[in-house]
């Protein structure tokens, strides 16, 4: 019989181990019916700029974009960055700064009325703020990190249900097969006076062919396009065009259709799965 | 409302309160301007064009005086006057606008989008055949309710399927459906139904009702029709009788002249 | 048989097909989490599929990164009060609760309470063992 071995258990071997004791004590009846492991990865079609066609198709862990709809915590981030956008600058006067005299207006007593002080005071239409606040303001609040992180992903796996987010990228890197497409989301500046300039007009061809014309899109960028940038600069009522760094859940719920680099949603995912294990 | 489309770096614009909070969240300032890029060109400008230097006004009196600076008319230099006769070629307002049709552009998507079932499976077939080399027929074949097993393969039928459809399928439902079968059913239900087309952005979850919605005798359904048609419609009426109305008072007319 | 299978210990008892293959999907996934492995490393039933839903009525306990189960105990109320928490359900919280019930029949159903806002059970006395132990045939 062997005693005392020196057995290097890894953690599944140990488990392993355990469950063959209580295997032969209990029913194996006791796996719960429900239990299930949930999937690991989604896919995302990797596609060129402008036209859209799908080139190859990469997985994206479902921790990034499948994380189940949760609004209530959407809502916690959204009001996080609209507390925190507040420039607090409104400046009402206090009864101090109001602008009527000292003078008391009515007597103190016999006239009938209430007590009146002078025409400054908060009581009155025409008076001040009471406890008025000074400008600057500080409406910021906090959210914890792990809960904004979270509010991120589930902002981005919603889009992607609902096959609003298109990634622009190439695994091999080839040049794509048309001369207007590209792999990043850029336009070529077209500086040559030559007629006719292309350039100026892709970016309408684009929402023409895409029926985009009115919708807010966003096109999250991993470094700055220039092109892209200056052709784009007619729309910007509806498009924004934002770096990787600076983009808000606000932002991409806003959005009917985001356009994201490759580059720049995998520094997103890394970012915001960075405090969740 | 404006979108503050300004180019973000990490170091820009942290609130005040940066010291508490750890995410950099970009608040707004009061100011916002665009980045200049030729911040310099200016300098550089100024120093390429040095004009004449400017003369004395001393030296501009006397040139007055004695006269120097009377140019003399020349006589064959002729006048014209601003009519539209003594102007070379037409005003043309469009001159620079480029015609969308003439832009070049990928067009990977079929131009004529399915409508009818049979079209569909037609789609559907020839997605399969092309990317697996077989030869199949029949729709109701029970190799098409075989999931995929290849993610290439199942992403090349997808693309076919999207070219010759004419409709775009969304990530997560080329993620979820399993097998060609379960394409069929989506794109039947999506897409040749017309449930993609009347998709409003602002009203995601409407339901929309015709007179097939109930089976039931007692309920009846009014279609309903947009008021900008209802208006078209009766405008194109009302004109209609006030023409015929009018021929009908100038014949009368006509008539009573002619007798 | 039980003293053979202590005797030889790496001999090791497969239990049922889907408990190995929740164990060793766990063990994987928590060493390497990737976010964007290579297509060639993934298999068809890792992705998220119209034939494995995960939804109403699924649910699936995560171990905690040393490997062990996320079932705790706590002493509320100044240690008048001790509770057995679980955390790290994804899914149907209320669907666990009611299948861990019936596994428990002994706790009474009014100790039971599910926070539907943070995924998490509490049961009302000293639970820990029973649970984990239904809880390891599964997770």
């Amino acid at each position: 019989m062997l005693r005392n071995t020196k057995i290097v258990l890894n953690m599944s071997l140990y488990f392993e181990q355990r469950l063959n004791i209580t295997r032969s004590i209990s029913q194996a009846s006791n796996i719960l019916p429900n239990g299930v492991v949930p999937p690991a990865y989604t896919l995302t079609t990797l596609r060129v700029f402008p036209s859209l066609e799908p080139i190859s198709c990469i997985p994206v862990s479902t921790s990034v974009l499948g994380v189940p709809l949760r609004r209530d915590i959407l809502w916690r981030a959204v009001v996080y960055e609209n507390d925190n956008k507040r420039v607090g600058a409104s400046n009402p006067p206090g009864r101090s700064e109001n602008g009527y005299s000292r003078h008391k207006i009515l007597p103190q007593k016999g006239s009938g009325n209430a007590r009146v002080g002078d025409a400054n005071s908060p009581t009155r239409h025409n008076g001040a703020v009471a406890l008025a606040r000074n400008a600057p303001n500080d409406y910021t609040t906090i959210l914890p990190n792990k809960v904004y992180h979270l509010a991120y992903r589930i902002a981005l796996s919603h889009q992607y249900k609902q096959g609003n987010l298109f990634v622009i990228g190439n695994t091999k890197s080839t040049k794509p097969n048309s001369e207007t497409d590209s792999n990043i989301l850029d336009i070529t500046i077209n500086d040559k006076k030559t007629k006719p300039n292309f350039s100026s007009v892709l970016f309408k061809k684009f929402l023409n062919e895409h029926k985009y014309d009115g919708k807010r899109l966003l096109f999250i960028t991993s470094e700055t396009r220039p092109g892209l940038l200056k052709y784009t600069d007619t729309y910007k009522n509806k498009v924004d065009v934002i770096d990787k760094e600076g983009v808000e859940v606000n932002d991409l719920l806003k959005a009917s259709k985001i356009f994201v680099e490759e580059d720049a949603l995998k520094y997103l995912a890394k970012k915001f799965t960075a405090l969740s294990n | 409302m404006s979108s503050v489309r300004m180019i973000v770096r990490p170091s820009a614009r942290l609130s005040r309160s940066s010291v508490i909070q750890s995410t950099p969240v970009l608040t707004r300032a009061l100011h916002t301007s665009t980045v200049r890029y030729d911040f310099f060109s200016w300098l550089k400008d100024r120093k390429k064009s040095k004009k004449e230097p400017v003369k004395s006004t001393k030296e501009v009196i006397s040139e007055i005086e004695s006269g120097k600076d009377i140019v003399e008319k020349n006589e064959n230099v002729s006048t014209i006057e601003l009519i539209p006769e003594n102007f070379i070629g037409t005003f043309d307002k469009n001159r620079n606008v480029i015609p969308l049709d003439t832009v070049p552009f990928n067009r990977w998507l079929n131009a004529d989008k399915i409508t009818t079932e049979a079209a569909l499976n037609k789609v559907i077939l020839d997605s399969y055949n092309e990317t697996f080399g077989t030869h199949l027929t029949d729709i109701t074949d029970n190799t098409l309710g075989d999931a995929f097993t290849d993610i290439i393969q199942k992403f090349t039928f997808t693309k076919f399927l999207q070219i010759k459809s004419g409709f775009i399928l969304s990530d997560y439902q080329f993620t979820i459906l399993a097998c060609p079968k379960s394409f069929r059913e989506y794109y039947l239900k999506e897409f040749v139904s017309g449930k993609s087309l009347r998709f409003k952005e602002s009203e995601p979850n409407a339901i929309h009702l015709d007179g097939n919605s109930f089976k039931a005798p007692n309920i009846r359904v009014i279609e309903d029709i947009p008021a900008k048609d209802v208006r078209i419609k009766y405008k194109r009426l009302v004109n209609e009788v006030n023409n015929l109305e009018n021929k009908i008072t100038e014949d009368a007319i006509e008539n009573a002249k002619q007798l | 048989m039980m003293s053979a299978s202590m005797r030889s210990g790496l001999h090791v008892m497969r239990v049922g097909v889907r408990y190995q293959s929740t164990m060793m999907i766990q063990n994987s996934t928590r060493n390497a989490k990737i976010l964007f492995p290579k297509l060639s490393e993934i298999s068809m039933n890792e992705l998220v599929s119209e034939t494995k839903p995960f939804g109403k009525g699924q649910y699936f306990v995560e171990r905690s990164q040393t490997g062990n189960l996320p079932v705790y105990s706590d002493t509320k109320g100044g240690g008048n009060k001790f509770v057995t928490e679980i955390r790290r359900i994804q899914g149907d919280v209320i669907q666990l609760r009611n299948d861990l019930q019936e596994k428990l029949p002994y706790i009474p159903k009014k100790n039971w309470k599910v926070l539907t806002q943070s995924q998490k059970i509490i049961i009302k006395g000293d639970a820990v063992k029973q649970v984990k132990g239904i809880l390891t045939k599964t997770f």
